[in-house]
């Protein structure tokens, strides 16, 4: 496996990160977890060090079982592995139509709720990358990026990323660059 | 007397008037067939004239979720260019239903990037997923794809993509060729 430095963040990453969503969520019936749990231990030892998941990838019996399946499986390596988790996003199982629609929430106590519950799930004190899922057109990026370097100062997340940011907005988050 | 096996169009693929809905074999009949059994008689259909075989993704037992595909897969490995093979997935929980690259007619939209993509996959001796992370790897020294599986086999393709290496003028050649191409829309693209 080869390793590279992702962005400017001074992670160093595997070459090919995994992305874990399609284990619990979108593509069918969720995966069996054994045979996904051993998956991840595999793809340790091949190398890869980094692994993506969200808040919202699960299913309407188990919401978060991408962390949950994450967070056991990786346990036994988690100082060799970077994790990385998503807030911003959840499903409205009040709407009535399936499959749910998503509703963005970047609100400053719902993403402290939110990495309260990540990091309880992954089973880990902190988060390696933290992305925004989706930009919520409610609050305002910096808003964002201050609960960001917050939870930066307490030691949950260690990065933070913004995922389908448009690009007027990049502008806006370049006093909040380290 | 046995009549040889009449065909028909389905859509533009001409199959057998019969096809083998192979789900039994597997799932939701009780315990699993033997195996050595079905292989034998997916061989002796195919000898039969039949040339359409229906599975699907889900088709498999506690033991094997994809039991059927295996089945499947390694029974009619011998007559694979002779016959047709259908599988499903399942669209009411799987997104890439409502993809537009995965929308009927995107196959054939997108035949030229599939061809140029098969070229530099024979060229350099890798699939055409590891040709389509290596081209990503490609573009900046800081990019990092992070492509989702569910299989160890994906998981090694993936991970040799990193050692699948473009020069600056296989990179060029391919983002030219990019430029000037028609392509289906795709989920979450820039249009």
């Amino acid at each position: 496996m080869k390793y590279r430095n992702l962005g400017n963040s001074g992670l160093r990453v595997s070459a090919v990160g995994l992305g874990c969503m399609g284990m619990s969520h979108a593509y069918g019936a969720a995966a069996d977890k054994r045979e996904m749990t051993e998956l991840l231990a595999q793809a340790v030892d091949m190398g890869y060090n980094f692994f993506d998941t969200a808040e919202v990838y699960g299913t309407p019996e188990s919401p978060h079982d991408n962390e949950e399946l994450l967070g056991e499986a990786l346990k036994p390596f988690r100082d060799k592995v970077l994790i990385a988790t998503k807030f911003g996003l959840r499903f409205d199982m009040e709407s009535g139509t399936v499959p749910y629609p998503l509703i963005t929430d970047s609100r400053p106590a719902a993403i402290r709720n939110s990495v309260e519950g990540s990091l309880r799930r992954l089973q880990t004190d902190h988060v390696d990358l933290y992305w925004q899922h989706r930009v919520d057109a409610n609050v305002p990026v910096e808003e964002v990026a201050g609960v960001m370097q917050d939870l930066m100062r307490e030691g949950k997340i260690l990065h933070e990323a913004f995922r389908k940011l448009p690009r007027r907005l990049y502008a806006r988050l370049v006093p909040f660059a380290r | 007397m046995q009549k040889t096996m009449k065909h028909r169009n389905l859509g533009r693929l001409q199959v057998s008037a019969v096809g083998l809905g192979c789900m039994g074999m597997s799932h939701t009949y009780g315990a699993t067939a033997d195996k050595r059994e079905m292989t034998e008689l997916l061989a002796q259909s195919v000898d039969m004239g039949y040339d359409f075989f229906d599975t699907a993704e889900s088709y498999g037992t506690q033991a094997d979720p994809h039991d059927n595909e295996n089945l499947v897969g390694q029974a009619l490995k011998p007559f694979r260019n002779r016959v047709v093979i259908a599988t499903k997935f399942d669209p009411a929980t799987d997104f890439r239903s409502t993809m537009p690259q995965f929308a009927s007619g995107s196959f054939e939209k997108n035949r030229p990037l599939f061809a140029l993509i098969n070229k530099f996959a024979a060229e350099h001796q890798a699939t055409p997923a590891q040709v389509a992370l290596a081209w990503m790897l490609s573009k900046k020294p800081w990019i990092v794809p992070i492509p989702g599986t569910r299989s160890l086999s994906r998981l090694k393709e993936n991970a040799g993509a990193a050692d699948v290496e473009f020069s600056a003028d296989e990179v060029r050649a391919i983002d030219d060729a990019l430029d000037g191409m028609e392509m289906s829309d795709v989920f979450s693209g820039l249009k």
